[in-house]
């Protein structure tokens, strides 16, 4: 069984003459444990698509099955209870809540899934800790480098365990040391705790860890490749 | 979730302040206002409730001592003595008076004292003796002392006739005027009426029928109305029910406007500010009900910290007020410091409607954007 189904999947914004198709019947599979890189240029649909596969907008064709679920057959609560435990997402801009700590903002989650505050602040603070920001528990963002702002956002995403990340340019806002430690943080999620990564980039490098590139364009697979992930992954001993 | 309202608020100081002001200011208000209206109540009540009687009688027709003259017979005395359960009859002399003071025009509502019995002193003296009080003396409210710069030793000419204060009272403020007590014969001489009298006052004997004496007035006596003390008390205060009521009312009522309207901006404010940081957390599953609840805990915090600021600030206020105008009675009864924390909540509830529409209509989505 597959972690997400993507099935004829279509979105149209505006109509008449206004209208825009901006996924085009794409159909994906993402497989436990995969790293697929969506690739394409700007206004390809990329977003659009990963915004679909994580329950944030309605497809206008087609469907998205996220463990067998139909995304399109549930209610917005039963969507919001999925992203909160089946999804994971990593965003471009971090996201991450100004006012909140990088302990409180990694163990908002789990908050809402309905952990006490102790709990939650315990597991936050294993999470920072296992992404090398056990020094940085009580730093608000802005006291944070963007590399350790994205690491507070993987671990926020990490938290509840979920099966499938969704990761938006996560390299984009970080210099190169910081995007390869994300990359080996992807990899390592995949690889090691068999989740599957979904990750929509135009960053080249994330071809390095990738089982999957799909090539995108003008809101249509044009192409899909297997990955470099093997001749790069520092994680051999885990592979499936 | 409610500590991230927490520290949201206190992320933003400036708001957080300016929401807690606003809280406060509507409090302070909305408690003085209603504080004033339960000062003056009580102020109008207090000198007819301290003259010791069971059953007042009065011209029928006069309601109350303030809008109508009531004129009754002497000699009614007897005939009021000769009903059964009939203890004191005390013959009633008071009227409002105008006069000129410092070249303005003013008034007073002047009282018989009877300086044999006592019998329609002052409720309570803050300066000199009732007992001392002599033909051609007079005794003011210290609230109209106040106001007219008046001392014991000087005077005051009303009609052809001129008064030397001889004592300052208090508990006799009736917002537009002020009781003044005369000696009875000095009454007699300033009211001119003859052989009338204003009112009887009746005290029953201590096993009496109250309501059977009444009702034997009522029946035997034509022309006359009977009011129990209650009901006297209640007629005096009507005049400010009638009159300052429904304008405290407005005021609450804007007072009660400005204070939401304060939470609801800083409120809404801080929540468009936040909107992408609401979208990320409807992004990652944080349910509507608990965004709502973020909000909600948000504007009731601001509004209880500005209640007990507006609690605290609103006796000094009052003391203040009433220090430079005469005239600012406050009475501030527990209940109403209850039912204005309801308001308070109230108002941070009602704040909070158009910050929560707004965060219903953020679309999570919108995260991806960069």
């Amino acid at each position: 069984m597959f972690v997400a189904e993507i099935e004829h999947l279509s979105k149209i914004y505006g109509s008449g003459n206004t209208q825009v198709t901006a996924v085009n019947d794409v159909s994906l599979n993402v497989k436990k444990g995969d790293i697929m890189l969506i690739m394409g240029p700007s206004g390809s649909g990329k977003t659009t698509l990963i915004t679909m596969i994580g329950a944030l907008l309605k497809a206008s064709k087609g469907k998205v099955k996220i463990h067998g679920k139909v995304l399109g057959n549930l209610h917005e609560q039963e969507l919001a209870q999925l992203r909160l435990k089946e999804l994971g997402f990593i965003f471009q801009s971090f996201n991450l809540l100004a006012s909140l700590t990088a302990q409180e903002n990694t163990a908002v989650p789990l908050i809402a899934a309905g952990k006490s505050k102790k709990e939650a602040m315990m597991i936050a603070t294993g999470a920072l800790q296992k992404l090398g920001l056990g020094g940085r528990l009580h730093n608000l963002p802005r006291d944070l480098s963007g590399g350790e702002k994205q690491r507070v956002s993987i671990a926020r995403a990490l938290v509840n365990n979920p099966t499938l990340i969704l990761a938006d340019e996560p390299t984009a806002n970080l210099d190169s040391t910081s995007g390869h430690e994300v990359m080996k943080l992807l990899c390592s999620i995949a690889c090691t705790e068999n989740r599957s990564v979904v990750i929509v980039s135009h960053d080249m490098r994330l071809q390095e860890i990738a089982k999957t590139v799909i090539w995108f364009e003008d809101g249509q697979v044009i192409r899909t490749e297997k990955g470099q992930h093997n001749k790069h992954c520092e994680h051999h001993n885990h592979h499936a | 979730m409610l500590f991230i309202a927490l520290k949201n608020l206190l992320q933003e100081r400036t708001k957080l302040f300016m929401s807690i002001g606003g809280v406060a200011f509507a409090v302070v208000l909305i408690i003085l206002l209603n504080g004033l209206y339960e000062g003056w109540n009580e102020s109008m009540g207090a000198y007819p409730k301290s003259i010791p009687a069971d059953l007042w009688v009065e011209q029928d027709g006069v309601g109350d001592m303030f809008h109508a003259l009531s004129f009754l017979p002497n000699n009614l005395s007897d005939q009021l003595k000769q009903i059964d359960g009939v203890n004191t009859v005390h013959p009633y002399l008071g009227r409002q008076t105008l006069l000129k003071l410092n070249g303005e025009d003013t008034s007073l509502f002047i009282v018989a004292v009877d300086p044999a019995t006592g019998f329609g002193k002052p409720k309570t003296m803050e300066d000199g003796r009732w007992e001392d009080l002599k033909d051609g003396e007079i005794i003011i409210d210290e609230v109209f002392a106040k106001k007219q710069h008046l001392n014991i030793g000087d005077e005051i000419q009303i009609a052809e006739r001129k008064l030397k204060i001889g004592g300052i009272s208090s508990g006799g403020n009736m917002m537009v005027f002020q009781y003044a007590f005369v000696t009875l014969n000095e009454a007699k001489e300033l009211f001119q009426l003859g052989d009338k009298v204003n009112f009887y006052v009746i005290q029953v004997a201590p096993q009496a029928d109250q309501e059977k004496i009444k009702n034997t007035i009522i029946n035997d006596i034509p022309g006359v109305k009977v009011l129990t003390k209650q009901e006297f008390v209640d007629t005096s205060r009507q005049v400010i029910k009638d009159s300052f009521l429904p304008i405290i009312y407005v005021l609450v009522i804007i007072g009660f406007i400005i204070g939401s309207a304060v939470i609801g901006v800083t409120i809404y404010s801080a929540t468009v500010e936040k909107s992408r940081e609401y979208g990320v957390l409807k992004a990652i599953g944080v349910t509507h009900r608990q965004l709502y609840a973020i909000v909600m805990f948000q504007s009731l915090v601001s509004g209880i910290i500005g209640y007990v600021v507006g609690l605290i600030l609103a006796y000094p206020v009052a003391r203040l007020s009433r220090y430079f105008v005469a005239g600012f009675m406050t009475e501030f009864r527990l209940i109403d410091i209850v039912w204005v924390f309801g308001a308070t909540i109230g108002m941070a509830l009602i704040a909070t409607y158009i910050p929560v529409r707004r965060l219903a209509s953020i679309d999570p989505a919108e995260v991806f954007k960069n």
